[in-house]
């Protein structure tokens, strides 16, 4: 695996080449500055399968290097490490919001960062082989391909504070290996998400899911949330456990911006889109897989779909 | 837990960490430079950013080199000297940060002592 790695301070790119090394990595890049970084990405002729950040460095910090790097179409899905001495929360968050697939703190342990580096291998893999099976093996600088299955999750791109699947449950463990334990998670489903799909098509319903998460965003983003897709039209969103949100509010402020990219009256009620939320789960990971907070999100949400068709009726009679 | 290591990497890591010492005593020198202005009203907060500077890079390496109380202090200091330059200037709660600060320079200066021990102190850890 090609990899690039960014520090200012030369004793860690030291550490980092003779642990990468030891550990089966070598085809390694160093980088002492955000400039540097930029230059080796232009410079490369195969692209990077993988890059380590540190944050604090002068000049170009690493997230702002991060979002710099997220703007490349070529390195929009590869997996970026965050490498850090900064364990605050703000700079975790900071990190996958703009598009860090993973944090890791120093010391730099070589056990961790060959667990890490395995799964950044793996998701390189499955890139390269969701590419090869939808037939989008020729768009080398496309973050995803153009066609895509229901179920997966994809990438919502251009939307704040949307990430990955796996970034997000990177973000869970890292704050659980951190002590920070106490989150809320809000489950959202599109209604009908699965024949919605089928009379669309993938390209319509990734506009749809854009929208979708762009609305979910809008609804949330007093308290900085950090919103992923999980596939099948649900989205899952990591809030602060308090203020809590009021589920039947939250999905009429949804709607409401719902309705400004697809106004109602113009759809024909098989293809109206509407977001359903589920009620705050405030939880815990101590002691839990991090899985279990989106897990017990997106029951709550699902148990509410069978009574959908009352609720919906219910407010639009009212209206 | 780590994974085991080769002669070659122990021999790597030790190199590593002999330039970690060797520049300590920059650091020490750097440190106690910036602690001459922490009184200074118009210079403190200038003073502790460079602290800050200094904590983090040894939070970042003093871990792995077999230093891992000095890289835990480094890393509380530095989160301390973060928040003091959240907030406007106050000489109070630069105050509060000169005792672990002073105790962290004995630290530092124990650690380069070791070195020039001739068991070099604690190992390497990847």
């Amino acid at each position: 695996m090609k990899i690039l790695a960014v520090d200012d301070e030369p004793l860690i790119l030291r550490l980092l080449d003779t642990t990468l090394s030891g550990i089966g990595y070598t085809e390694t890049t160093f980088a002492q500055s955000g400039a540097e970084a930029l230059q080796c990405l232009d410079a490369a002729e195969e692209p990077f399968d993988c890059i380590l950040l540190d944050i604090r460095m002068p000049e170009m910090d690493g997230i702002e290097l991060l979002k710099q790097i997220r703007q490349v179409p070529t390195y929009r899905a590869t997996p970026i490490m965050m490498l850090t001495a900064l364990s605050e929360k703000s700079y975790v968050d900071d990190s996958f919001a703009h598009g860090a697939t993973d944090y890791l703190t120093k010391p730099i342990d070589s056990t961790e960062l060959r667990a890490r580096l395995r799964v950044a291998e793996m998701l390189v893999a499955a890139n390269a082989a969701r590419r090869t099976a939808f037939g989008a093996g020729q768009q080398t600088s496309a973050a995803e391909p153009e066609l895509f299955d229901f179920m997966d999750a994809i990438q919502v791109e251009d939307v704040p504070r949307v990430v990955g699947s796996l970034a997000m449950e990177n973000y869970l463990l890292q704050l659980g290996r951190l002590g920070m334990f106490k989150l809320g998670a809000i489950g959202f489903q599109i209604r009908n998400a699965g024949s919605l799909y089928s009379r669309v098509g993938p390209d319509e319903f990734r506009d749809i899911l854009t929208d979708a998460a762009d609305c979910i965003f809008e609804g949330t983003r007093s308290v900085n949330p950090l919103i992923s897709y999980l596939g099948s039209g649900c989205f899952v969103a990591i809030v602060p456990r308090t203020p809590r949100f009021d589920s039947e509010d939250l999905e009429d402020i949804i709607t409401t911006y719902l309705n400004q990219y697809h106004p109602q009256e113009c759809l024909d009620s098989e293809k109206e889109i509407r977001v359903l939320v589920g009620d705050q789960i405030n939880g815990s990971l101590f002691g839990a897989s991090p899985l279990k907070i989106i897990d017990q999100a997106m029951e709550v949400v699902q148990k509410r779909d069978a009574f959908v068709p009352t609720r919906v009726a219910s407010r639009m009679m009212s209206m | 837990m780590s994974v085991p290591m080769s002669e070659e990497l122990y021999e790597a890591l030790k190199g590593i960490r002999e330039s970690f010492l060797d520049d300590l005593v920059t650091h020490i020198n750097e440190m106690e430079n910036y602690c001459r202005y922490l009184d200074d009203p118009n210079n403190a907060m200038t003073a502790v950013a460079g602290l800050r500077g200094v904590v983090h890079k040894i939070s970042g390496i003093a871990g792995s080199v077999g230093f891992p109380q000095l890289g835990d202090e480094a890393g509380r200091l530095d989160l301390a000297f973060g928040q003091i330059l959240k907030a406007p200037y106050d000489p109070a709660k630069i105050n509060e940060i000169r005792a672990p600060l002073e105790a962290f320079l004995d630290h530092l200066e124990d650690a380069f002592d070791e070195k020039l021990l001739p068991s070099g102190g604690g190992q390497p850890q990847t």
